[in-house]
């Protein structure tokens, strides 16, 4: 009896998963593979060593505050204040450094620290206050902005230590120091993430937050340290991108505020927690830098490229809807 | 400790007493079912019983001696754990990392996760209790009753002596509930004390050791193996026989809704079933046998392969509003998720489907709104605050009255329901009934899919079987009995439809 009926039901659902998994799995890839062929043709000078690098480059601060994001964004929560973020760290960076006579590890330290604490006070809006994230960081993203304008009186902050600029620009192994320090982060993430039991709580509490916490994970505790983790990468971007061109802008970090969740719903991880991974966020990030120069290769204005980059982004978020049905 | 329990305990929110001096106490190595209506205290008792609430008065108790737990996790840490009645597992994390990755204390190695170890002490765990699963899966691919033994092997990875299990089989097919069962009863013979809440009772009967009753949120009785009956707990429960609602008589002529050349699905054989004014047609077979299919297709949300006549002429349905003008009322199972609008009020609910009736130029006339719905609040009996207050707030039992007076309210013809009582407690059960009957004996035609087979056997006048997607057997009222519906639904027996 059993043989004749238990098979049935099980059938159906392999076949619906399988297309449907498939679906969410190859598609990044496989925009990411046609862009890439379809550049090599229509551009002879897109595989260039030079090109290359000039694409690492730009995928740079844009991967390393991807992996944050990702964190707060598989902890079920969401962080729009990183491009304030990024511009606040990174004033405060050379302020620190331009105040002290260029002590650059103090500066990169206070850096580093205001990116930390950013992610301290998020983290503490959304649990203590229970404001939900999306409007916390909406937020401290406008008071971010305006702080940064504030203390800098709306001008750049240039003429950094040349020792500052090297921990952007220095070559190593063929590659700017910056890329290196992607890839750093993207590997320190994976491990973190995917590798810890903090990272299976992560994926707990973004899962189910109700169960997690009759689970009795500290579900507060572990949605803070995820809003830390976030703003620390963020204030580790604005270091770089100040060290790069040795110069903090109060308003370097504006583009990075939807293109850092951007990159990590287009690799496929869920808006509404749970699931995902550091991988998935690294297609992202390759994609939308790919994107970018292959349409400055092509020539279009920059204007255009964000019109592109929004285009993919929603395709990319439908395809959750297709993978959810 | 061998004895875990509540003495003269009560609990009172504001005005109202929840539970009033109820004692219980569960064995090691028992099946302790704890039974009664919503709102008899069961819930309330097993907040009490895992520290969740504090009582006013009385106390918990391990081996007679009186003892407070502080929080859920305190409870944990004196082995007592709770299965809760909703899914609490991680659909993205593999079976490793639910059952033990998440406990308060995972096995680590230099700040990272023992993997290995992790793994094999999951497998372990579920060698331990017979369950054959791979710990690599993502708990998404499981099913329903795998997913329950995922939490019952979590709250066994906690150490739990006693295991709390609200509800396990509310959701499951008869088939998964089995294995469940099975489950138990294997806990049980390791010497574990298992408290089962169910609203069940063939479970409690096949399963259960003893029983305690609770009503009102007194005790209303402790019943031993010896006399543990249907009827002996249905009496308990309710404080007084049942009263079975009496079948109307189905007419002839036109049928309200005919079904020619239906298929449940691509490739299956069609077939052609009817539906009578005053008649109530059951459909049944387990997963992936179609018997939802049609039900589905009723409301909209599944094409339906074949013709669907009303009154003697095509219809087809391709939204949901084309059946409510064809006045066809749907009740999907997921009432909470597809039904009820769960922050409106009562009587926004009723009025949803009749909008018509109750507005004029657009306006709602909130009067004649509330009119209709205070209307149905009295003749169904919906126990609710006031027809103003969120529908969210009702019981399981009183969401599925607000639904059926939903189509009874816009005038529908016919009403296709999807497990009509699943989740919902025995006495708004045989009220529920009592109402597809009366509604039925006004003329009015009832479609629904139900497993469970007293439910069927309660209403149905004709009993159409499924399997594997093909239409097995119509089966009138007096001829379908329990056995003859289980042996050719899950395939023993094939009879040509009728």
């Amino acid at each position: 009896m059993t043989s004749d009926a238990e098979p049935a039901p099980v059938r159906i659902n392999a076949t619906k998963r399988s297309r449907s998994e498939w679906i969410d799995l190859a598609f990044v890839p496989v925009i990411l593979l046609v862009l890439i062929v379809a550049l090599t043709l229509l551009s002879p000078f897109f595989l260039s060593a030079r090109n290359v690098t000039e694409i690492l480059l730009q995928a740079a601060i844009l991967g390393i505050v991807s992996v944050g994001t990702t964190f707060v964004i598989v902890g079920g929560d969401l962080d729009l204040s990183i491009g304030a973020n990024i511009a606040v760290s990174g004033v405060v960076a050379a302020l620190v450094m331009t105040s002290t006579n260029n002590n650059v590890p103090l500066g990169i330290a206070a850096g580093l620290g205001c990116g930390a604490l950013i992610g301290v006070i998020n983290g503490l809006i959304t649990t203590l206050l229970r404001v939900p994230a999306f409007v916390a960081t909406l937020g401290t993203l406008v008071i971010g902005q305006g702080v940064a304008l504030t203390i800098t009186s709306g001008s750049s902050i240039g003429n950094l230590p040349d020792a500052f600029g090297a921990l952007a620009n220095a070559n190593v192994l063929g590659l700017p120091a910056l890329v290196w320090w992607m890839f750093l982060t993207f590997g320190a993430g994976y491990l973190l993430l995917h590798r810890t039991v903090f990272g299976i709580r992560t994926f707990a509490v973004g899962g189910n937050r109700e169960a997690a916490r009759l689970a009795g994970l500290k579900i507060d505790a572990i949605r803070v340290l995820n809003f830390v983790i976030c703003g620390f990468t963020g204030g580790l971007g604005g270091v770089l991108l100040a060290a790069r061109v040795q110069a903090a802008q109060p308003t370097s970090g504006e583009i990075y505020t939807l293109y850092a969740t951007a990159a990590v719903i287009l690799g496929g991880t869920s808006l509404y927690g749970g699931r995902g991974s550091i991988l998935r966020t690294l297609l992202g990030v390759a994609l939308i830098a790919l994107l970018q120069n292959g349409l400055e290769l092509l020539g279009v204005a920059y204007s255009n490229q964000q019109v592109a980059v929004g285009i993919v982004f929603i395709i990319a978020a439908s395809s959750e809807l297709i993978r959810r049905r | 400790m061998n004895r875990f329990g509540a003495r003269t305990i009560t609990k009172t929110f504001g005005p109202v007493v929840a539970l009033d001096e109820v004692s219980f106490a569960c064995e090691r190595g028992e099946i302790h079912a704890l039974l009664g209506e919503n709102g008899a205290g069961k819930s309330t008792l097993i907040k009490l019983l895992v520290g969740a609430h504090q009582p006013d008065g009385g106390t918990l108790t391990f081996d007679d001696a009186p003892v407070v737990l502080h929080s859920p996790q305190d409870a944990i840490a004196r082995s007592v754990a709770v299965v809760h009645q909703d899914y609490h597992v991680w659909p993205d994390l593999t079976v490793a990392e639910n059952v033990i990755g998440t406990l308060p204390h995972p096995p680590q190695r230099g700040g990272l996760t023992a993997a290995r170890t992790m793994r094999a002490q999951a497998r372990a765990l579920l060698d331990r209790l017979a369950i054959d699963i791979d710990v690599n899966r993502p708990v998404r691919e499981l099913d329903a009753a795998e997913k329950k033994f995922i939490e019952i092997a979590r709250a066994l990875a906690l150490d739990a002596t006693f295991l709390i299990l609200d509800e396990p089989t509310a959701s499951l097919e008869q088939r998964e509930s089995e294995r469940v069962l099975a489950l138990l009863e294997r806990l049980r013979a390791e010497n574990h004390g298992i408290i089962l809440v169910t609203h069940r009772l063939e479970e409690v009967v096949r399963t259960a050791d003893r029983a305690t009753i609770l009503r009102d949120g007194r005790n209303a009785g402790l019943v031993g193996r010896e006399n543990m009956r249907g009827d002996v707990l249905v009496e308990a429960i309710l404080g007084r026989p049942p009263d079975e609602p009496a079948l109307p008589r189905a007419s002839s002529g036109t049928p309200r809704l005919a079904f020619a050349g239906v298929r449940t699905r691509e490739g299956a054989p069609p077939f052609d079933l009817t539906l009578h004014r005053g008649e109530i047609l059951g459909l049944t077979g387990v997963v992936g046998s179609g018997a939802v299919h049609l039900v589905r297709a009723l409301g909209g949300r599944r094409p339906l392969a074949g013709t669907l006549l009303v009154d003697g002429k095509p219809l087809l349905i391709r939204t949901a509003a084309d059946a409510v003008r064809a006045g066809i009322g749907t009740i999907p199972e997921d009432r909470k998720g597809a039904g009820l609008a769960l922050e409106a009020s009562v009587a926004d609910n009723i009025a949803f489907a009749s909008l018509h009736r109750v507005s004029r130029f657009g306006f709602t006339d909130t009067r004649k709104r509330d009119a209709i719905a205070e209307e149905y609040r009295a003749s169904l009996g919906i126990r609710c605050a006031s027809i103003h207050a969120p529908v969210g707030s009702l019981s399981g039992g009183n969401q599925q009255k607000v639904l059926i007076a939903r189509w009874l309210a816009s005038g529908a013809g016919v009403i296709a329901i999807e497990e009509p009582t699943h989740g919902v407690d025995i006495g708004a059960k045989a009220e529920i009934h009592r109402q597809l009957a009366a509604f039925a004996e006004a003329g009015g035609s009832v479609i629904f899919m139900s497993t469970e087979l007293r439910e069927l056997l309660a209403i149905a006048h004709r009993i159409a079987i499924f399997h594997g997607g093909r239409l097995e057997a119509i089966l009138p009222h007096h001829e379908a009995t329990e056995a003859r519906i289980t042996a050719i639904s899950t395939g023993i027996t094939t009879e040509t439809a009728a």
